[in-house]
């Protein structure tokens, strides 16, 4: 931190894009803040989401309907969940961090390492993007594809989860509560269809097929060579199909 | 900007900047309570309650809490009346430093506001932020049970230390008593899932309580509790100056390089910055930084400021300037022109012809051999090695590999420099050796050492990165600069780059033995890395080799040593001091000769290891001091038998023969073990560690204690007030402890070496003594007794034979006051010709999933002697925090390093320390033993908890899987590699 000059809470989405689309000044989205104030170096201008009112948690249709600025505590508790995907939420981080960071908040940050990211996945989430011309829905894999040119000056609002089907998730890390080095969540939809997202295998989670797990090329660090997170990413890939059939 | 707050009930307005997080505002408004930790939120000391919510207030904008509610620990006592959370606190023993015990009691309140009746995971869910580097979390869990039950309106849970009555003087074996023979082993429980059970009392009494102790023994509660858990203004950065600057370095991004030229102009032309220091300014005198006593051994390879570089993180420049944020900037605008050379960073290949030579300037002295980067040889030599391998039935050679790790002391170092009104040089700091800081500081200041006082107060944790002069010149050179006062704090990602960290070595043993498991020749040789200096390399090393060479007795043994330069950050001083290496291979190793031996692992180290009686044999070739006379230590008091049936005991040894727990069937890749190391200890450096203590009367009975001595969170203050209060015959709130300050309390080395308890605590029981005396000739006089003997202080009170008695408040006040007016006081120093080792048995149970090689560790149980627990709480938490600790040096830690030397993971999360929510479950138990040279029996127990972890989880995971892995640590990727080498993994 040090850099940044202003603070903005708005009041109303369209105050709130306003204020991401002035030109020349690089200004950031700010949800609960456990990245943004920990990490950002070069952003000036910090807009605050947190009097939007994207807070409320709705079930409908089966489905899961998550104001992009609801915290993850408040999914780890959420009765209405999947029990893996409160799991996951829990395993975001430790209970101060869970208290701060908010659902959009942990998606638009992509750690790779996420399991809440991949529980999400495999829910085959769809978020909703608004902007200046207006809102898009799309899948979260295509949202994670994108990068950062997902959102330009818009701003995620909603997450939509399915709350069916069976799951199940494993992983592997150097101690119990340890960010995961590689992680895999299934789901068996109530169609019989296969999800299967891994983290620690590519920039970001990702949905992959499970016959393709064995050809990944994970990025290597000292945690995990890229070979041993490969071997990883088969084995744990075993495990959680085994435990849905 | 403003915000418009609630903070504990009280509407408030706070100006802040955008910027500004919520710890820097709250503390500027008067809230210490929140402490920094990291810049990143992951110690949680700066944990508040955001609308009931437990947040990080350094990640979180202090913006951002505009319109909220917050409370802080500050908000929860009201007046003298404590929150039962904060009395559970004190009374459990759940703090250490205190450092991080607001944010805990916070931690707790949100928990017990929302679920009064929470299970042990959802209170060790609640905890899971705080990141505690000293209680093992046990004790604060055992807090946070009790004031829920408390809050709940039940009766507590009790939780008492596992405390075993002082075995006597032994005879002819070690005080074995009706337990602990070689055959029997005891039936055991099955270790259960990680749950906090209440302590009972132990099953069995090894011999009669010896005399009766009021004080001493018993747990009290620490003396700075109360400040502690109410989050009171105590630490070095709690201190406040009119006109104060804020330091900050600039440190090298190159592992090895010359600075050819430093531009500062750009900096010094920054509104705001008052000066910028580098070696250009600054001048060039020699010393050794680690805080040992006089004289420091050479080499003497630092300068305050040098131009060259010799590690990512080396000092480069300092600025002080009105702001921090201007300091930062200022950074920025120095220009630093560097030739990069060459570096090496692996000890092994830094000795070979050719290597980058590190120390290649010409006025360094007193290095072994600066051109092959060797700082240091060590040899030790007793018998004869060769004649012992030639007599040998077998011989065995192993090769171990140990790592660097980081102390993570929550609290950074940090330092305060101002000058008095007499013009003398004040340094506030964060600091375990006051008095070797003074020393040393002197000269590289230009000042003698008469004008410079050095104050320690509350220390949030050291661990031996705090026995070092690390910052305190800096700070100096600046205030000496500006004249102004100067606050210099290290950054997180400086401590891990710029402080000190454990010796990564290499390490081989050689051992012959005879069929029977005789030990009959060892050889170690060593190579240690101590990084671009040497600061403790040579002691260090030379406490591996009296470590790894003392536990068995063998005829002939020899410790070969070489400490090598490297261009990694600087190792130096880590709780344990050489000693965690050195169990780590020699219990490896031990178990590997039993193992091709075929004998129980067991029964061979019992055949060897040490008992009282025996030589310590290598140990005057490996001491601090040149001695003039060889003398060779007997041991004189152990509890080894004990502590390893107690172990035994605790973890469920048997089960390691069962192929059914081994192998469950219902988890196919699951392998489980049990393993287990001996430990053994010194209690100081003899012939060299000093501590003193002054002592006097006031009034109304009550006493100053001054003590050079440091309590860094240890608890040191108490356990030497308890042996104060004992001698007087006084309650602990009668002694007014005040440590350290180089112009108020006596001279003491320092915390450090296991020493304060034995040889601070001797010196305060000797000059307690004295005052006692005093006060008897006293009451002898008023009672109009001829003479004093036979006068006993008890219960405040002097007590005649004849059943009078007088208070200790008359007798101070016909002292001070009223007839023959004088001042009772006392002083008294101590120097040990002893260093009595304490005794331990490590034990852990480990599950490994062969297919991953994911070692899960389960339990940790050790069973510890040391000596007469002066107080049962401190010592069973000093274990726990202990061994949490060396979990972490065994399983998880580790300073990774980019090819040009870059650290990969200077910032915690990436650096993985246990968290609350996944510690094993912890079993203490102490075994208590009469040391006849101890303060009422007293021996060491700070580092001995650091030693039988590596070797334990060693072993644990050989006896799960067949594997034998000689590197820590055991970490997934490492454990799965050794298994498919071994063609286990699956």
């Amino acid at each position: 931190m040090g850099v940044i000059r202003a603070y903005y809470r708005p009041t109303s989405l369209s105050e709130a894009l306003q204020l991401l689309a002035r030109p020349g000044v690089t200004t950031a989205v700010l949800a609960g803040g456990t990245y943004l104030n920990a990490h950002a170096e070069g952003v000036d201008e910090v807009v605050d989401l947190q009097a939007l009112g994207l807070d409320n948690v709705l079930l409908a249709d089966g489905y899961l309907h998550i104001g992009a600025m609801t915290r993850v505590q408040t999914l780890v508790e959420l009765d209405a969940a999947p029990p893996v995907l409160r799991q996951a939420a829990h395993r975001e981080g430790p209970n101060t961090f869970r208290h701060q960071g908010t659902v959009g908040g942990a998606i638009v940050c992509a750690d790779p390492e996420s399991e809440l990211l991949a529980a999400l996945l495999v829910f085959d989430t769809e978020v909703t993007v608004q902007t200046s011309a207006g809102s898009r829905t799309l899948t979260l894999a295509a949202f994670l594809a994108d990068g950062p040119t997902a959102l330009s000056s818009g701003i995620l609002t909603a997450v939509k989860v399915a709350t069916t089907g069976l799951a199940a998730a494993e992983r592997v890390a150097r101690t119990p509560a340890d960010t995961p080095i590689v992680a895999a969540v299934a789901r068996k939809t109530p169609e019989g269809d296969i999800r299967l997202a891994l983290c620690g295998v590519a920039k970001t989670p990702i949905l992959v097929a499970p016959e393709q797990v064995a050809t990944l090329e994970p990025p290597g660090d000292f945690r995990g060579s890229r070979e041993y997170r490969r071997e990883m990413a088969v084995v744990l890939t075993r495990r959680v199909l085994a435990r849905l059939s | 900007m403003e915000i418009h707050v609630t903070i504990n009930g009280e509407a408030k307005t706070l100006t802040c900047q955008p910027h500004e997080n919520l710890r820097v505002v709250l503390r500027r408004a008067g809230y210490y309570s929140l402490r920094y930790g990291s810049d990143t939120g992951e110690t949680g000391a700066a944990a508040i309650l955001l609308d009931g919510r437990l947040v990080s207030a350094d990640i979180l904008l202090a913006a951002q809490a505009d319109g909220h509610s917050i409370e802080t620990v500050e908000g929860l006592s009201r007046g003298t009346q404590l929150h039962p959370i904060q009395e559970a606190f004190m009374r459990t023993g759940a703090i250490q430093s205190g450092y991080n015990t607001p944010a805990m009691v916070l931690a707790a309140k949100a928990l017990l506001d929302r679920n009064p009746n929470p299970t042990e995971e959802e209170i060790r869910d609640t905890l899971s932020g705080i990141l505690d580097r000293e209680t093992g979390y046990l004790k604060p869990v055992q807090a946070i049970m009790q004031a829920a039950a408390i809050l709940r309106g039940e009766e507590p849970p009790v939780f008492e230390p596992n405390v075993l009555t002082p075995m006597p003087l032994p005879g002819a074996d070690e005080g074995g008593g009706p337990v602990g023979g070689e055959e029997e082993m005891p039936d055991v429980g099955s270790g259960g899932p990680t749950t906090t059970a209440t302590r009972t009392l132990p099953k069995f009494i090894v011999a009669p309580p010896f005399r009766e102790l009021r004080v001493v023994g018993k747990p009290e509660v620490k003396v700075d509790a109360l400040k502690l858990v109410k989050g009171n203004p105590a630490f070095v950065d709690d201190f406040e100056i009119r006109g104060m600057l804020h330091a900050k370095l600039l440190t090298s991004p190159h592992a090895h390089a010359r600075i050819l030229d430093i531009d500062d102009s750009e900096a010094r032309a920054l509104p705001g910055v008052h000066a910028v220091i580098h070696y250009k300014n600054i001048p060039r005198v020699r010393y050794a930084s680690g805080g040992q006593s006089y004289p420091n051994p050479k080499p003497w390879d630092q300068v305050s400021f040098d131009n060259k570089v010799r590690h990512v993180g080396d000092r480069v420049a300092a600025v002080a300037a009105e702001t921090p944020e201007i300091a930062a900037e200022a950074i920025k605008r120095i220009r630093v022109t560097y030739e990069v050379l060459p570096a090496v960073f692996d000890e092994n290949e830094a000795i070979k012809e050719g290597a980058p030579v590190i120390h290649d300037e010409p006025d360094m002295e007193g290095a072994y051999d600066a051109a092959h980067n060797i700082s240091h040889r060590i040899h030790a030599a007793v018998g004869d090695v060769e004649k012992g391998f030639a007599e040998a039935d077998y011989v065995f050679e192993h090769t171990y590999r140990v790592h660097q790790v980081q102390q993570v002391p929550i609290e950074p170092h940090i330092c305060i420099g101002y000058w008095d009104a007499d013009e003398r040089l004040v340094l506030r700091t964060s600091t375990q050796v006051p008095f070797h800081v003074r020393r040393m500081v002197a000269p590289l200041l230009g000042l003698p050492v008469k004008r410079i006082r050095v104050i320690k107060p509350r220390i949030g944790g050291g661990f031996g990165a705090k026995q070092e002069m690390l910052i305190e010149d800096i700070v100096g050179h600046l205030v000496i600069a500006t004249g102004r006062p100067v606050r210099l704090e290290l950054s997180r990602e400086e401590e891990f780059r710029s402080s000190r960290s454990r010796h990564a070595q290499t390490i081989h043993y050689k051992t012959g033995v005879k069929k029977d498991g005789t030990l009959v020749a060892m050889k170690m040789t060593v190579i240690g890395n101590t990084g671009a200096y040497a600061t403790h390399g040579l002691t260090v090393q030379t406490v591996t080799g009296l470590r790894g060479l003392s536990t068995y007795n063998c005829p002939n043994k020899e410790f070969e040593c070489l400490v090598v330069y490297t261009n990694r950050p600087v190792a130096g001083a880590y709780r344990g001091y050489g000693a965690p290496q050195a169990h780590f291979a020699l219990e490896s190793h031990m178990e590997e000769i039993a193992e091709a031996l075929g004998m129980d692992v067991i029964a061979f180290k019992r055949k060897n290891w040490v008992k009282v009686g025996d030589p310590l044999n290598i140990a005057p070739y490996l001491g601090e001091r040149e001695s003039d006379t060889i003398v060779v230590p007997v041991v004189q008091s152990s509890g080894l038998s004990e502590c390893v049936v107690q172990g035994m005991q605790a973890i469920g040894w048997e089960r390691r023969q069962d192929p059914l727990w081994k192998a469950p069937p219902d988890r196919p890749h699951i392998r489980r073990g049990i393993g287990m190391a001996v430990c053994m200890h010194g209690t100081a450096i003899p012939g060299l560690d000093m501590g003193a203590a002054s002592i006097k009367i006031n009034d109304d009975g009550s006493f100053n204690l001054l003590i050079g001595a440091t309590d860094l969170g240890t608890g040191a203050d108490t356990v030497l007030a308890q042996i104060a209060a004992e001698v007087l015959g006084v309650p602990l709130e009668d002694i007014i402890v005040y440590s350290s300050d180089t112009d108020l309390t006596p001279f003491d080395v320092g915390a450090y070496a296991s020493s304060t308890t034995y040889i601070s605590g001797t010196a305060v029981k000797k000059a307690a003594e004295d005052l006692a005396a005093q006060i008897r000739e006293r009451a002898a006089l008023m009672l109009g007794l001829a003479d004093e003997s036979g006068i006993v202080l008890r219960d405040r009170r002097a007590w005649a034979p004849d059943g009078r008695s007088l208070s200790l408040a008359e007798i101070a006040l016909h002292a001070l006051h009223q007839a023959h007016q004088r001042q009772f006081m006392a002083s008294a120093s101590y120097l040990s010709p002893d260093s009595p080792p304490p005794f331990g048995a490590q034990f852990a149970e480990v599950e490994v999933d062969i297919e991953t090689g994911q070692v899960t560790v389960t339990q940790l149980a050790m069973a510890v002697d040391c000596g007469v627990a002066i107080n049962p709480l401190t010592a069973t938490g000093q274990v726990e925090g202990g061994m949490t600790q060396a979990l972490g040096y065994a399983h998880c830690e580790e300073m990774v390093y980019d090819a040009q030397g870059r650290l990969l993971n200077p910032r915690l999360g990436p650096y993985k320390i246990y968290r609350a929510d996944e510690m094993p479950k912890l079993a203490v138990t102490l075994v208590q033993t009469l040391e006849p040279t101890g303060p009422f029996g007293a021996k060491a127990i700070a580092e001995i908890p650091k030693d039988g972890v590596a070797p334990a989880l060693a072993n644990a995971i050989y006896n799960a899987t067949g594997v034998r892995i000689r590197q820590i640590p055991f970490t997934p990727e490492r454990v799965w590699r050794a298994l498919r080498q071994a063609g286990v993994a699956g």
